[in-house]
């Protein structure tokens, strides 16, 4: 019984000294490699982007979001253009017979290249005399205004081309004389010859439109639209019925004009882009675990490749810190 | 094909409703009434009515049965006078002809494009014997060139319907 003991307690001993000699053994310092000659190594990623651990640690981290939300907003700056034309649909009109003319100048301002408040000026007049009546209609050159919206539909699009809709809101004075009346009584064999002057008053007025507008050359663009027009209040002359009105026009309710458009650019395109994705990977990766100890990650040299690390039984990644940041700090095009 | 479009619709709209749907002139048109109540439209037959000063024939020289008449104003003058007989009428033997009288403003007045210009009448007396006739009226005052009656002319006697 004694010498088993004794035997035992050298078993003991023995394994102790054994153990001691292992432990020494294992803590020994490798050495440091300190060659700054030696190129970087890509290195390991043990979390995504936003944290969260992999099921298996990755040389590269994708990007997950590959395709990007499209923007609501505006694409161009606030202040993009300023664009005046001339409208002279009525001077073709005219060539097709038409007596009664409106000419204006109008001006517009591109906000966002989405907006556009713009103000008309012209006059208007009318010289005419209806085959089977008894009057000449002449209409002296009088003053109209027009203030309203367009709304490009192609906002986001090369803003030399443009697809809208819009209003106007119009205010017109109109000044006429009806002469060489002629008026007939058969019955009493009568004739009588007169004219109406001096008559005058003025018209407030709407209209919805729709237009496009073309680039022609440089800053020359042209211009169309088509307008529905509706009148709200017209203060008519003593006696008679205004038949033309400046800006309006006559009985009908479409209207057109054909503008040719100068644009004077406020500020330079700035088109927000993607950003190309670097050349280059970044050298480190940033994040949660970014201060772990090397576990986390392994260089290259190690005699294990990266398809080939699998983490150990009993590293399991820690818990993961919140640093606000993303596991690595691979561009993510934002 | 914009430019197309834009000069279709402009001479879709050019050529939208310019037509006169009323007279070219002003046309006094008096029904016939009779003066009892209810206010009731009668006719009458074999009326002559004749323009006091014209030179041509009679306004109204019909033989049938009218219930209304046009009765066309001077217009190089204020008042305009028009002789009523019942002449060859069943009234014949009951009244003497009946002279009515108008005087009025002519307005010149300017109604459209397709309508023209022309007078409007404002009417500022009417005067009548009153053999057959009870009373004449012009209702709005003034007689221009929309369609319809705007004189009214009221008999005593109510005729006998023919």
């Amino acid at each position: 019984m004694t010498d088993m003991r004794i035997t035992c307690n050298r078993l003991i001993s023995l394994l102790l000294l054994i153990c001691s000699v292992a432990g020494t053994a294992a803590q020994t310092i490798n050495p440091v490699e300190n060659d700054d000659e030696k190129p970087r190594q890509p290195t390991l990623h043990f979390y995504d982007k936003h944290g969260e651990p992999l099921e298996e640690p990755v040389l590269f981290l994708a990007d997950l979001d590959t395709v990007t939300k499209a923007k609501s907003g505006p694409v161009y700056p606030l202040l993009n253009s300023v664009s005046i034309g001339v409208n002279f649909f009525d001077a073709v009109m005219k060539l097709a017979g038409q007596n009664h003319q409106s000419y204006d100048i109008w001006a517009d301002i591109s906000l966002h290249n989405w907006f556009f408040p713009v103000i008309e000026a012209g006059i208007g007049f009318a010289d005419n005399r209806p085959d089977d009546t008894n009057f000449r209609y002449k209409g002296k050159a009088s003053f109209y205004a027009k203030l309203g919206m367009n709304y490009n539909f192609l906002y986001k699009s090369n803003p030399d081309y443009q697809i809208f809709l819009g209003f106007r809101a119009a205010y017109a004075g109109f000044k006429y004389d009806v002469t060489d009346i002629t008026v007939d009584v058969p019955y009493w064999d009568q004739t009588a010859r007169f004219d109406i002057l001096d008559q005058k008053g003025h018209a407030f007025y709407g209209e919805v439109l729709g237009g496009i507008k073309v680039k022609l050359y440089k800053a020359l663009s042209m211009g169309w639209t088509v307008r529905y027009h509706f009148k709200w209040n017209v203060k008519q002359p003593s006696n008679s019925n205004v038949w033309f009105i400046p800006g309006y026009g006559t009985t009908g309710g479409l209207n057109a004009t054909f503008s040719l458009v100068y644009t004077i650019p406020l500020s330079k395109k700035e088109v927000k882009e993607e950003p190309a994705l670097p050349d280059v990977l970044p050298e480190r990766t940033v994040g949660p675990g970014a201060d772990r100890p090397s576990q986390q990650s392994a260089t290259a040299s190690d005699e294990k490749t990266s398809a080939d690390v699998e983490p150990a039984a009993d590293e399991e990644p820690a818990a993961r810190p919140d640093t606000g940041q993303p596991a690595n700090d691979l561009p993510t095009g934002d | 094909m914009f430019l197309a479009v834009t000069l279709s619709v402009s001479a879709l709209a050019g050529c939208s409703t310019d037509e006169c749907l009323d007279n070219k002139n002003a046309l006094p048109l008096a029904g016939f009434y009779s003066s009892e109540e209810p206010l009731q439209a009668v006719s009458l037959s074999g009326l002559t009515i004749t323009g006091v000063g014209s030179v041509g024939d009679s306004v109204v020289n019909d033989r049938g049965s009218i219930s209304s008449t046009y009765l066309p104003f001077k217009i190089d003058s204020d008042t305009t006078a028009f002789i009523i007989d019942y002449l060859g009428s069943r009234l014949e033997s009951i009244a003497d002809a009946d002279t009515l009288t108008f005087a009025y403003d002519r307005v010149p007045w300017f109604e459209s494009a397709a309508c023209g210009a022309m007078y409007d009448f404002r009417i500022r007396e009417i005067a009548t014997t009153l053999h057959a006739i009870d009373s004449v009226t012009c209702p709005a005052g003034i007689i221009t060139n929309a369609e319809g009656e705007n004189i009214r002319i009221y008999f005593t006697v109510i005729p006998e319907y023919d």
